[in-house]
């Protein structure tokens, strides 16, 4: 039985429980904020203990997360010089690899130790799997660019790096997916692009996506399935077959870094349920880092950490943004969803449910590098960064349809359905609860409990408690300022280590960063979704100085 | 990678579930003791000196942390506390702990071993003038306008206001300086009201009754006299500080409005009146008839209503009329005291004190009333929010002599006290027994003048009989008086 992905054309039963999953996030995220302030209000001393609970709960969180940053962060740095292409010959001839006499790095290298038992494991496993993988020969990968308003100066570095993979470019396809709403110059920077650099590629395609095809929503997804539609006709009529294809769909503004096809393709070869499974690079926002106010720097740096930690659980993993598969699983599932804003997680559970669970994200040890929304101007950047992050918690829209389609789907196992749907209703619930807990309401016990309840202990004892959980975190802190800063990429500027510090002190503004850009656009998002008034996709503002 | 994300997830949650409750019991004081088997509720005391950085004993046993400091893990009982810091003098108490209760000795003011006053004036002088809550202190040597003299204790002004004025051989400036032509006379009373940098002062001259109104802020010059705007000697001046320009005069029964800068006069706004008090646009007055009246000086016809529905207030109205002072604390609190020394006011419990009540001083931010008669010294505390709790007077358990002044010194936790040619400070804001030491001698029946936003005492010392101050509480650690004035007055206006 097909489970449609979608929230339209339900019957009764399906549109009310559809409505209850809808309602569940929001009502939840509500009465926590509501509940904690009307339990200071009236029970401080409750609250005051019940405020330590969480804030310890938070510190575990947070020290259990910074870990799992620093690892993930080192790995990536291990694998930064990795000769992908060298890997991806192991894989081609991996009987004649396997049999040759290997020298495993020193321990002392502890990273390149690690690095070369991991592969070597890999192969193992690739070796016993009973599906072997195309040659890399004839692996080919589509790449799709959705594009609305995005201009030259914003697409052509992505393409420029792309014609000079350390992968064969000419078994690359590039794919733009115009939307027919797109201003006219908008439309002639692609054609100028594709003339450009047609001739590095195996081919370019540009798609003009029709406005208000039947069944759609002005959603990211319709424009990029209509895309990946056609582009699977071409790749047919050049008898490729989508076996071989890895198709990325990227942002507009994705920059990639020059190993980055050679690292997918080793991967999605070692991968033995390779068309069950997305790849997903670490996402980082550098192309504008140093264009964009102080504030929108530290807010997309956190958004990477989450990526980094979150690559180190791939049970867990779900595609965020510019994410890759194969384009036999992208048409098992007939494509993203159509009438979903947020397309990019949407893909995945459109393929878990699809597969039976028998489908997961591989996180890929590379960086892909996109662009911090915003524009010079503070007042502005905030709004546009507001609706991102709001745009980003729409991603709670997934949890209706995924509870919905776990009810009915009998073949996905009860742990499996309870691990993911728990993941994903207190991901979203955290997200727009936390930040409130941490910057305000935590403190608001206390401010009753000192008028109502002076000469009582824990008036006295709560506030020390929760400065020293605040003092730990600041360890966390630190080391993700650090983090941030060794992630930082060179700049053209006079006094680079000037900037450095001052980036470090931006991230004094993570408690405003943490309440109003991020608690309160998801806390917005889910609200929304509440009361039933279903977002639309809002094409993000990017700025990018231009070169000269 | 996974096995180790669940191995420590393992191990957190193993490390929460034992820290959780530990550190719950420990914030509600309950503590386990190696050896007995049932928890232990314990108290807590929280001391913070000024200045800190003061050493602890409790029970002779020395605390490991200086003062700020909370001392946790107490067993309910008896525990005499001492605090010392070098160069102060000792403070101790006995205070008793009780299981899950704190006490908190929060404003501890470390007096000096040895206090050096500083002299203001070169030349002796007798009588000073003490203008509550204005920036300044008025000496004089003889009863004669040309002999008042004038002293700016806020160094912010008299170093950014008044720089072409800089003496460097005193920091006393005449009062009215001789190119004026100001009438020689007494000064008979003078009028202020809080935080306006105004002063109207009443002359007895050999031609009658003078009136000089002068801004003693931007100079002499702004002297004006302005006795043709009250034909009848006033029985009281007063204005808003948010208003100056309009003065509010009582003369024969009736409130006259006088327009600074036109001079003109608006007689009788308010008629068969018997005391009136303003604060910002609100008018008290009592009435001929013995009613409390209240209102709103822009629109005065129609606002008139009594200023409190309580029969029982109003009753002890009549009954303790006529008033010697009336005093409008707050756009909604009043103080009145009867002819018998009764200390009344618009709220609950009404009646303060029966008889002999001298004087009275408000504490705004903290809603706190310090009233006193020749011996005693009475605290209510108005700023409980439950309205059915009435206020109860806690007496300073201490008798003085003669008592003549007492202002509100380091928030609300001292008082400081002109008892009978002595300065005095007590500390009331804990314990068993109020810890009062004697600071400084004053020439008697002197006033005294402190300020909070200074730290110093103004007072004519005995031995020299010169204007001097004294620093009660060091600089640092105050509390801009401005700030103090401004959430006050914010908190008076969301009512």
């Amino acid at each position: 039985m097909t489970l449609a992905f979608t929230k339209e054309n339900l019957g009764a039963r399906e549109q009310r429980l559809q409505r209850l999953f809808e309602i569940l996030p929001g009502l939840t995220s509500w009465s926590i904020l509501l509940g904690m302030i009307v339990l200071a209000s009236f029970k401080p001393l409750w609250a005051a203990i019940l405020i330590i609970a969480l804030d310890l709960y938070w510190l575990f969180k947070l020290a259990y997360m910074t870990i799992f940053l620093l690892l993930s962060y080192f790995r990536i740095k291990t694998e930064e010089d990795t000769d992908w292409n060298e890997k991806i010959r192991h894989a081609d001839y991996l009987e004649d690899y396997l049999k040759a006499p290997q020298k495993a790095p020193s321990i002392l290298n502890l990273g390149k130790y690690f690095s070369w038992h991991r592969h070597h494991q890999e192969l193992r496993e690739l070796k016993d799997s009973a599906d072997k993988p195309p040659a890399s020969t004839d692996i080919y990968h589509a790449i799709i660019f959705p594009v609305a308003k995005e201009n030259k100066e914003v697409i052509e570095p992505g393409i420029e790096v792309l014609s000079r993979q350390t992968f064969p470019t000419k078994q690359i396809l590039i794919v733009f997916a115009v939307e027919e709403r797109a201003a006219q110059n908008v439309k002639d920077d692609i054609i100028a692009l594709q003339k450009a650099y047609r001739k590095n590629f195996y081919d370019i395609l540009v798609f003009i996506h029709p406005d208000n095809l039947n069944g759609e929503a002005r959603v990211k997804g319709a424009n990029v399935t209509y895309a990946a539609r056609k582009a699977t006709r071409f790749i047919a009529q050049n008898n490729i077959p989508v076996e071989h294809v890895i198709l990325s769909c990227f942002d507009a503004d994705s920059v990639v870094s020059l190993n980055f096809l050679s690292c997918l393709t080793y991967h999605f070869l070692v991968t033995p349920d390779r068309y069950r499974a997305s790849f997903q690079p670490i996402p980082v926002y550098h192309n504008n880092i140093w264009q964009v106010p102080g504030f929108a720097r530290v807010m997309e740096t956190g958004s990477s950490f989450f990526q980094l930690i979150e690559a180190t659980n791939p049970e867990k993993l779900v595609t965020f943004s510019s994410h890759s598969m194969s384009l036999k699983a992208l048409v098992d599932v007939d494509y993203w969803p159509v009438d979903m804003i947020s397309d990019d997680s949407a893909i995945f559970w459109k393929c878990y449910i699809h597969f039976n669970s028998q489908y997961r994200v591989v996180p890929i040890l590379t960086t892909l590098s996109m662009d911090v929304a915003g524009s010079r101007n503070w007042i502005e950047t905030i709004s546009i960064v507001y609706k991102q992050k709001r745009r980003w918690a729409w991603g709670v829209e997934n949890f209706p349809i995924v509870m919905r389609l776990f009810l009915k789907n009998k073949n996905i196992s009860t742990y499996d359905k309870l691990r993911h749907g728990f993941k994903l209703f207190e991901g979203h619930v955290s997200w727009a609860t936390w930040g409130f807990l941490l910057s305000f309401i935590g403190w608001v016990p206390a401010f009753f409990a000192r008028q109502e309840y002076m000469y009582s202990v824990v008036t006295y004892n709560a506030p020390r408690v929760i400065g020293v959980i605040f003092n730990l975190a600041g360890l966390s802190l630190i080391i993700s300022i650090i983090l941030s800063i060794l992630l930082l990429p060179k700049h053209e500027r006079k006094f680079p280590i000037a900037e450095k510090i001052l980036h470090a002190f931006e991230w004094c503004l993570l408690p405003f960063i943490l309440t109003f850009l991020s608690a309160l656009p998801a806390l917005d998002a889910q609200t929304r979704l509440m009361f039933g008034r279903y977002m639309e996709f809002w094409v993000t503002d990017k700025h990018r100085d231009v070169k000269k | 990678m996974i096995r180790l994300r669940k191995s420590l997830f393992v191990l957190f949650t193993f490390l929460y579930l034992i820290i959780c409750p530990s550190l719950i019991l420990y914030s509600l004081g309950i503590v386990i003791k190696p050896g007995k088997k049932n928890m232990i509720k314990t108290g807590v005391v929280y001391i913070a000196t000024i200045p800190s950085g003061a050493s602890i004993t409790v029970n002779d046993k020395p605390h490991k942390d200086e003062t700020p400091t909370l001392i946790d893990n107490l067993m309910p009982g008896s525990y005499h506390i001492r605090i010392k810091a070098p160069g102060y003098q000792l403070w101790e108490t006995t205070l008793s702990v009780s299981a899950e209760k704190a006490t908190p000795l929060e404003n501890i003011l470390l007096i000096k071993e040895s206090m050096k006053p500083d002299e203001l004036s070169v030349q002796p002088v007798n009588k000073l003038l003490a203008v509550d809550e204005n920036p300044f202190v008025i000496v004089t040597a003889a009863e004669n306008t040309q002999d008042y003299l004038f002293h700016i204790w806020d160094e912010s002004i008299r170093q950014n206001i008044l720089p072409e004025r800089k003496d460097e051989n005193s920091l006393l400036k005449p009062l009215f300086p001789r190119q004026l032509s100001i009438p020689k006379g007494r000064i008979l009373n003078h009028f202020a009201v809080t935080a306006s940098p105004y002063l109207i002062f009443e002359i007895e001259t050999d031609f009658g009754r003078k009136y000089l109104w002068t801004d003693l802020i931007f100079g002499p010059s702004k002297t004006e006299d302005i006795t043709n705007l009250f034909p009848v000697n006033p029985q009281s001046i007063q204005w808003s500080q948010n208003d100056p320009r309009h003065l509010y005069s009582l003369q024969d029964h009736t409130i006259n409005r006088l327009d600074m800068a036109t001079k003109a006069i608006y007689p009788g706004i308010i008629e068969n009146v018997e005391n009136f008090s303003t604060y910002n646009q609100i008018i008290y007055f009592i009435s001929s008839d013995k009613t409390l009246l209240r209102a709103n000086t822009n629109d005065l016809e129609d606002t008139v209503q009594p200023a409190s529905n309580s029969q029982t207030f109003n009753d002890l109205i009549i009954k303790q009329f006529p008033f010697t002072t009336m005093w409008a604390a707050s756009e909604h609190i009043v103080f009145l005291i009867g002819k018998n020394g009764t200390l009344l006011s618009n709220l609950k419990p009404y009646l303060i004190s029966e008889k002999n009540i001298k004087g009275f001083k408000w504490h705004k931010k903290f809603r706190k009333l310090a009233f006193w008669n020749s011996k005693q010294i009475g605290i209510m505390d108005f700023s409980k929010k439950n309205t059915d709790e009435i206020p109860t007077v806690a007496w300073i358990n201490v008798a003085f002599k003669e008592i003549s002044q007492v202002y509100w010194a380091n928030e609300d936790s001292h008082l400081l006290i002109a008892d009978d040619g002595q300065i005095y400070l007590a500390d009331i804001q804990c314990c068993e027994t109020q810890d009062i030491r004697k600071i400084v001698e004053i020439q008697p029946r002197s006033n005294v003048y402190f300020s909070n936003k200074t730290g110093k005492v103004f007072y004519i010392s005995k031995e020299t009989s010169r204007l001097s101050s004294l620093d009660i509480i060091p600089q640092h650690t105050l509390i801009s008086a401005g700030s103090t004035e401004k959430k006050a007055l914010t908190t008076e206006e969301e009512k």
